[in-house]
């Protein structure tokens, strides 16, 4: 009768060791933070969250270089946001760009291969409607702060996972610092 | 012999009650993947917003069958079930039509899982805020009336004695 649950056991703990391997490559740290993807980036913002995950943002060289404060996104702009899920351990990468002045979104898994393409994608669009003071970014006031010269912020957002803070808080970080 | 509402009305009720259950599993679901699986998220949200649409559909069939074959039952508490009632259908589409609008005033199509789309509004991000917040207002109160509804259906039943809930089984 033991003998029989040999095959069983066996079976759970393949389908165990593939599921741990699968879930360790997925989140496994990465030794130097990525932030290129083929593309020009510069880096103005870090935001932790209480949960101890944290978003490191960038934006294309050339689109700072066009950024007005108080004026719109120009058309082309292009934003990218890495989410770690902890200390070193990269999940998604979370992008927009400027589509005929509306924003189109797309996301590509950190450790895979960069995928660019845009949509208008409404689990974003959603989201982000409630920043639309700030034309639809919440790190604006950071990405300003950067293109008059001040060194990219790091602030604290406290709450967990995806809930945006409010606007005032994105605002304090980037002129906190 | 108990009477029980016709067949049409049974079915549209608890088809309504699975379709809620469903769009809130698929708004839960679009939220808890949307770190991990963006492509996932967004699915889970059309289909939240698919059903949204299924649910207005059956709540327009619901009031038409209402007003032209439903029978009359005697009973003096039942102007304030009607009260009710009424209350939940109209938070019901209240609900559906602003979680269309918040999203149709950000001017895009809203796509739903069945291939259709409903139609763009013209861009409006303000008053698509506004919607957000009614969308979530009506959303929470339309939870309470339904938690109400549940609680009086089962204190008719186990209490009152007057098993109002059978009718729709």
């Amino acid at each position: 009768m033991l003998k029989m649950l040999h095959i069983p056991a066996l079976l759970a703990m393949g389908v165990l060791s593939v599921s741990v391997y699968a879930y360790a490559a997925q989140t496994r740290s990465v030794a130097t933070p990525p932030g290129s993807y083929g593309l020009d980036l510069v880096h103005y913002n870090t935001v932790e969250r209480s949960d101890g995950s944290y978003r490191r943002m960038f934006i294309e060289r050339s689109a700072l270089g066009r950024l007005r404060p108080g004026q719109p996104f120009p058309d082309g702009t292009r934003i990218l946001m890495e989410t770690y899920l902890s200390e070193g351990s990269l999940g998604t990468v979370f992008h927009k760009q400027k589509v005929n002045g509306r924003w189109q979104y797309g996301s590509f898994p950190g450790l895979g291969r960069p995928d660019l393409s845009v949509a208008p994608r409404v689990s974003c669009l959603s989201c982000h409607s409630r920043a639309a003071r700030t034309d639809f970014t919440y790190t604006r006031p950071g990405l300003d702060a950067v293109a008059a010269g001040a060194q990219p912020a790091q602030f604290l957002c406290a709450r967990r996972g995806r809930t945006p803070c409010s606007l005032t808080v994105y605002r304090n970080g980037a002129v906190g610092q | 012999m108990r009477q029980r509402y016709p067949f049409a009305m049974r079915f549209i009720h608890w088809l309504t009650v699975v379709c809620l259950l469903a769009m809130l599993f698929a708004v839960f679901m679009s939220y808890r993947l949307g770190e991990t699986n963006p492509a996932l998220s967004e699915v889970s949200l059309q289909a939240h917003m698919s059903l949204g649409m299924l649910m207005l559909i059956l709540l327009i069939a619901r009031l038409v069958y209402r007003m032209r074959a439903m029978p009359s039952y005697e009973d003096p508490r039942r102007k304030w079930a009607h009260v009710g009632h009424f209350l939940i259908y109209g938070l019901l589409a209240g609900t559906i039509i602003t979680g269309y609008t918040k999203l149709a005033l950000l001017g895009y199509p809203v796509l739903l899982v069945w291939g259709l789309s409903l139609p763009a509004l013209p861009f409006n991000p303000e008053i698509a805020n506004a919607m957000r917040t009614a969308h979530e207002v009506f959303a929470i109160v339309l939870g309470v009336l339904l938690a109400g509804h549940v609680g009086f259906a089962l204190l008719h039943r186990r209490l009152l004695g007057n098993d109002v809930l059978h009718r729709m089984i």
